[in-house]
């Protein structure tokens, strides 16, 4: 599985150019970082992938080599892509169990509610979430760090190809920051290609990405391993992105 | 009078004396229900006629009524499927109104009715109740009386077939008893009675389905529902509505809790019909006896609806709740005017009316006009109401999941409901989310 991201530039509704080109060719599963202060355009990025109305993307996005830069976001997600939002939101009225099971039915081939269920507890308890939130409206009324744990195991129940993840880390406890970096490695045993926006080098702590991109002012201006973290949190972005010729 | 003159082509707005004496003949019905036909009759010749009605039910000739009355169609496969519409399986079925019933051989329906009739309760149709039980005169057309309005007038001159269901004192059913009403051709295909009386501490689920087994030119439902709840009984009431092609439905409910610590439950779901007027009302008339009306709809194409539930509270300590919960969509319209009333005498009355209603589309209205009105000072009654459109950003976020705007929609439409849904005996729920997902989804 290959994912490329060719030359992407980004508008928002009022014209302005968010992400002013950026090309990304992830062709192995992994964790794939990218880094930036806010308004640095990450967000933009993977919402404007995923097909967001608030958005116009010039370039190509590529998923196992066919161009999927202008399908509907369902179909994409239905393609094996898709994104942990950084705000997921409320589905008043309609249970865990339920939204999890159906996306498993869908996903994973199972036919029977039972089934579905029990792969999705298992998930629930892989992100530290108990059996009790399976009979709690989606999202409503839940904690900053249950809603980012819920929604990775939402994204783990889709059994990606590509997970595009906003800042899994924010909102989440000192405590609950293990949980979130085993699912995120839990994708990448499965095989997914996870592209990781984060500015919290805290995160590293329980898991290793396999590359880090800094991003600002819409552009990719550096890449490396886990020593740009570490550069990250001596010097900052503007620094590296200034050394790097921007601006 | 002949035969002829009887099938005359005539619209049911233009009926004369002599009809309704004919009509009722032909049915060989006591005398009191034909003057309960005449009082009707008169009423509407004195009364104006109302716009939202009389216009409807003009279009009906009298011969066409007369028709499906007595050549009702047949229990085909066709009217079991439209019960399965309902949720209800064939198995399930066993009241079918409208001039015919569909007899199942099931063991189990068969043992639940023996079960009942050696409790003392009556489950039979309005036709034979009227002529085999003098309680019923007692009853009948007592709730919904010729001169309420012009509406119920026009069920009372015109009511067939529905059942009749008297629960004796302290009797309580375990299970909800089901009704399946069908309109089998085009005229006016269903005006059912159906006539529920609680005695003291008894207690009855009673779950009646309203469809059409295709989709119809024209039809007029102008079915009835009146109940009476004596002390301490509980009676809760489940109407499931599911038509198919131009079908009107005006029904005239009324439920009267006559007894003190009574309790009264009237929930409509409705999922289709042209045009609907509807104006359920409960009377509170026993000390801290209480009511519900709830009303869960998803109005789409071009349908105008009329919703005016009103609950009248009559007696001290007595409280009730009226909740709307629809969805709007296409080019629906809908109307609420809902209305909690505490009467003189309903002293310490409390009630709460709540009305959301989701609006899917620049084309879909809804017109929300709650009223509370009150003749004792220390009365509580209060409303709140709102309307929201489904989001942008909540289809996106589903769409992440792999759910089309369709499938997105049910979901945010079937957990508005789930709240009220969520209160209802569990086989009103199954079928409740099967015909969504029908309405919906189309399969």
């Amino acid at each position: 599985m290959t994912f490329e991201v060719q030359k992407v530039k980004v508008y928002t509704s009022d014209g302005k150019e968010v992400v002013k080109g950026v090309s990304l060719s992830l062709v192995k599963p992994g964790i794939y970082t990218i880094m930036g202060p806010n308004g640095a355009g990450k967000s933009s990025l993977v919402n404007a992938i995923m097909g967001h109305q608030s958005y116009r993307l010039e370039g190509r996005i590529l998923l196992g080599g066919e161009d999927i830069t202008k399908l509907p976001t369902h179909e994409k997600a239905r393609k094996g892509i898709t994104l942990a939002t950084q705000m997921p939101l409320e589905i008043e009225g309609v249970r865990v169990a339920e939204l999890l099971s159906r996306i498993i039915k869908r996903f994973q081939g199972v036919d029977k509610t039972d089934e579905a269920l029990r792969i999705a507890r298992e998930l629930l308890s892989l992100v530290g979430l108990s059996d009790s939130i399976m009979s709690r409206y989606f999202m409503v009324g839940m904690s900053g760090g249950e809603r980012k744990r819920l929604e990775l195991a939402r994204v783990l129940a889709q059994r990606p190809r590509v997970a595009l993840l906003d800042e899994p880390d924010s909102g989440v406890d000192v405590e609950s920051m293990p949980l979130v970096a085993k699912a995120i490695e839990k994708l990448r045993e499965d095989g997914a290609i996870v592209v990781l926006i984060t500015h919290q080098p805290r995160l590293f702590k329980h898991l290793e990405p396999d590359h880090v991109y800094v991003m600002y002012d819409g552009r990719i201006v550096a890449e490396g391993g886990l020593d740009l973290v570490q550069l990250i949190e001596d010097k900052g972005y503007t620094w590296i992105a200034h050394r790097n010729g921007e601006r | 009078m002949s035969r002829a003159r009887l099938l005359e082509d005539k619209p049911l707005t233009e009926l004369s004396r002599d009809d309704i004496i004919e009509f009722s003949r032909r049915r060989k019905e006591p005398e009191w229900v034909l003057r309960r036909r005449l009082e009707a009759f008169e009423y509407l010749r004195s009364t104006p006629p109302d716009p939202k009605v009389d216009p409807l039910i003009e279009k009906v000739t009298y011969k066409v009524f007369i028709e499906s009355l007595e050549n009702p169609v047949l229990p085909t496969e066709e009217a079991i499927k439209a019960a399965e519409r309902l949720g209800v399986k064939p198995e399930e079925l066993e009241v079918l109104a409208s001039g015919f019933s569909i007899d199942v051989d099931n063991v189990v329906v068969k043992a639940v009715l023996k079960y009942l009739e050696k409790k003392g309760v009556i489950f039979t149709s309005m036709d034979e109740a009227v002529k085999r039980y003098p309680v019923v005169k007692e009853y009948a057309f007592r709730g919904l009386h010729p001169q309420l309005n012009r509406k119920t007038a026009y069920h009372v001159m015109l009511w067939a077939g529905g059942p009749f269901i008297y629960v004796p004192k302290g009797v309580k059913i375990p299970q909800p008893l089901q009704g399946v009403f069908i309109i089998g051709r085009e005229g006016l295909g269903q005006t059912e009675h159906t006539l529920i009386v609680l005695e003291e501490g008894a207690e009855l689920h009673w779950i009646e389905g309203c469809t059409t087994p295709i989709a119809l030119r024209y039809a007029v439902h102008l079915g009835g529902l009146e109940a009476f709840v004596k002390n301490n009984a509980k009676l809760y009431v489940a109407s499931i509505n599911n038509w198919l092609g131009e079908v009107h439905h005006m029904p005239v409910k009324r439920v009267i809790v006559e007894g003190d610590n009574a309790y009264a439950e009237l929930t409509a779901i409705a999922f289709y019909s042209t045009t609907s007027n509807t104006a359920p009302r409960i009377d509170l008339r026993g000390r801290k006896s209480r009511g519900v009306i709830q009303n869960i709809a998803l109005y789409r194409d071009k349908q105008r609806i009329y919703s005016a539930p009103l609950i009248r509270y009559e007696a001290p300590q007595t409280s009730a709740q009226i909740l709307n919960r629809t969805v709007v969509r296409d080019e629906a319209v809908e109307e609420f005017h809902g209305m909690l009333y505490a009467a003189r005498g309903a002293k310490g009355a409390t009630g709460f009316m709540s009305c959301n209603t989701l609006v899917i589309g620049d084309k879909a209205k809804s017109i929300t006009v709650p009223a509370i009105g009150t003749e004792e000072k220390d009365a509580e009654l209060s409303h709140e109401a709102s309307v929201g459109r489904i989001s942008y950003e909540k289809l996106y976020y589903l769409a992440l999941m792999g759910f089309d705007e369709d499938e997105a929609t049910w979901l945010i439409v079937n957990g508005f409901f789930e709240p009220v849904i969520n209160k209802l005996p569990i086989d009103v729920q199954i079928e409740v989310k099967k015909i969504l997902e029908l309405a919906l989804l189309g399969h």
